[in-house]
């Protein structure tokens, strides 16, 4: 998708005057942490189980080289080809050309926020290439023409009625606006396009080193239908999604399926390990999985900033973030909205072109409280924040603000000389300081000092 | 826990799935369900799993063998081999586990044809054998310490948990988003001889 990250204050400005939007998504993350809560009121072990989640990634990380080294390995065990991508403009070229190689035309798509980072579709389209996104939130925004709004539940901001007129108007469909009737006519015209494609892609939320399997959560059935049924199944799989093994996975199943929605566990949980094997009645006959870098090695070496590579994608702290709730998720401009964007677009784009999305936080670690596998996400968005005013300084008003700030804290007289002139000059800015609120007649250093008199 | 607790549990679990579930007692019990349950359904549009123990069970059920896979002779799969697999409308498969704590079942035979039919057809029912029922994830984790013996499972493992579901539209559950509109468990409380 376009990156419009640079606009930030405008498309924040534009949603927090679209009602329609922010009912939308604050009913909606309202009830995915109510839900979330619940969930984890009923998981005596979760506080432990974030901690262990945390350790693993730490370790799984910190030894990056040689996990990746040994899941290439296992996976190449199990004739599966392996490819390492060092960008998304690699990843996108050795898709597109496999695709050509086999003379593959149509191509279904399980929901990933990796290939949405390398703007996967629009490369194969330009070579001629059909995609389906196949989840349904995808499908709703890949119709409509946008980008996901949030992450477990890309189509979130739209209403039903305009969905029904969506699939009217790209589908030709009658006007239904029952969101089971709308949900049908996606599965019947999808369900052709499985059967039809050549090429199935999928991302992946875990892939295990020792044995090379990449594991898959859903709840539609459409991640399976995409790496069952067409004879090649690609997986783009981010390096940091490594884990050692089975035991590992464990801990993350118990735990993200509940951040996300609060389910127990998600409908689908697919561990994929290589092609159909011979004497195997159904699977790809041929397998392949994209490992792509796109700037993590370099977050990776990047001590402070590492734990942004934990993050499993739950979606956990958009539904608690007061920022989110107000803007939504396409005011972040990029893939990844909420605190997680604020944080990871910024390194993955480059801080010159996000230098607003760290600051859209209010720190109050809401966020931090929720994430499964302890991200420190307003401390590590106030490292970023300490770096983009190391390298381009305050702005100037803010600037003189805080010298005049300071001189006027140098002692209690001109403290008070100041607070004087202040509660004066509000009288003549109205507007300057929102409605209510008033400097008072006298601050609390005068009212202990009149009460001591 | 004993193996009546874990099916209480189980049964409790799918059902807040909005999944059917069913006691047989003895094979002609199991006959009697699966008829009810495919009562409005053309048999043709019925198809078992190509599983050795659902051999022994001598349902009358056809199996579902999907014809050669399609190679590179320039064939879009549509046109041959998933045709057949469009057409049924009721998938009958085995269970290797089911985990009692979260209503999971789990399809770790890769051989047999489950991983499609448990997946396209509209109602899914699946046949579970009472000792096959564990408690949680981790006594299954627990069944691959070293993880190698996983592999031998086949090329793809799934955990099923209730009906494909989507509430991609303002929040609307709906069954049957693209997998099974209905998942019913079938538990088998008598002897299949399973092996392993």
């Amino acid at each position: 998708m376009n990156i419009r990250t640079e606009q930030f204050k405008k498309q924040a400005a534009l949603a927090l005057k679209d009602k329609t939007m922010q009912e939308a998504i604050s009913r909606a993350s309202r009830r995915f942490s109510q839900n979330r809560t619940k969930a984890f009121g009923e998981l005596p072990e979760a506080e432990a189980l974030r901690t262990r989640a945390h350790e693993i990634k730490a370790e799984a990380i910190e030894h990056l080289d040689a996990t990746l080294e040994e899941f290439t390995a296992s996976a190449q065990k199990l004739g599966i080809i392996v490819h390492r991508s060092a960008d998304g403009v690699d990843a996108c070229r050795y898709i597109g050309d496999l695709a050509q190689s086999k003379g593959i035309e149509m191509v279904v798509k399980g929901k990933s926020m990796t290939t949405e980072e390398i703007d996967l579709n629009r490369h194969l389209e330009a070579s001629g290439i059909q995609v389906w996104e196949t989840d349904l939130g995808e499908f709703i925004i890949q119709l409509a023409g946008e980008g996901p709004s949030h992450i477990i539940a890309p189509a979130l901001h739209k209403t039903q009625q305009q969905v029904a007129a969506l699939f009217t108007e790209k589908l030709g469909v009658p006007y239904y606006e029952d969101p089971e009737k709308l949900t049908m006519v996606a599965r019947e015209f999808l369900r052709d396009k499985y059967f039809q494609a050549g090429l199935g892609i999928s991302g992946a939320n875990f892939a295990l080193a020792r044995t090379g399997t990449i594991v898959i959560l859903e709840n539609e059935g459409n991640a399976r239908f995409s790496t069952t049924f067409p004879r090649v199944h690609v997986a783009v799989v981010g390096i940091e999604k490594v884990i050692p093994g089975l035991r590992e996975l464990g801990v993350f199943l118990k735990l993200l399926a509940r951040s996300a929605t609060g389910q127990k566990s998600s409908t689908y949980v697919s561990l994929i390990q290589g092609p159909r094997r011979p004497g195997e009645l159904d699977g790809p006959e041929e397998m392949h999985i994209v490992l792509l870098d796109n700037g993590r090695s370099r977050i990776r070496q990047d001590v402070e900033m590492r734990p942004s590579l934990y993050c499993l994608r739950c979606g956990a702290c958009l539904n608690v973030c007061p920022v989110y709730q107000r803007i939504g998720g396409h005011a972040y401009g990029w893939v990844y909205s909420g605190p997680i964007g604020s944080l990871v677009t910024p390194q993955f784009l480059g801080i010159q072109r996000a230098k607003y999305l760290p600051m859209a936080s209010t720190l109050c670690r809401a966020c931090a409280e929720v994430c499964p596998v302890r991200i420190p996400l307003p401390d590590l968005l106030l490292t970023l924040r300490r770096r983009i005013v190391e390298q381009h300084g305050l702005p100037w008003l803010e600037r003189k603000m805080m010298e005049i700030w300071g001189a006027c804290q140098t002692s209690p007289g001109s403290y008070q000389a100041a607070f004087g002139l202040a509660r004066i000059g509000q009288e003549f800015t109205p507007g300057f300081l929102p409605a209510g609120v008033q400097l008072p007649e006298k601050n609390f250093h005068r009212i202990w000092k009149d009460g001591q008199d | 826990m004993d193996k009546t607790d874990r099916l209480d549990r189980l049964e409790l679990e799918l059902k807040a799935l909005q999944a059917r579930t069913f006691r047989a007692g003895d094979p002609a019990a199991l006959k009697e369900i699966l008829l009810s349950l495919c009562r409005d359904c053309p048999p043709e549009a019925i198809a078992r799993e190509d599983r050795p123990w659902l051999e022994k069970l001598d349902l009358d059920i056809p199996v579902y063998k999907p014809p050669v896979y399609m190679t590179a002779d320039g064939l879009h799969p549509g046109n041959g081999p998933w045709k057949p697999l469009r057409d049924i409308t009721v998938g009958i498969t085995g269970v290797d586990y089911a985990l009692a704590e979260t209503g999971t079942l789990v399809l770790a035979s890769g051989r047999s044809g489950g991983r499609g039919l448990s997946l396209a057809p509209r109602h899914h029912i699946a046949l579970l054998p009472l000792e096959r029922i564990l408690l949680s994830l981790d006594q299954f984790l627990d069944l691959y310490p070293e993880g190698e013996n996983f592999l031998s499972q086949g090329s793809a493992v799934t955990f099923i948990s209730g009906a494909s579901r989507t509430a991609d539209i303002e929040l609307n559950l709906v069954l049957g988003a693209h997998g099974p509109k209905e998942l019913s468990v079938i538990t088998l409380c008598f002897p299949v001889g399973i092996a392993g």
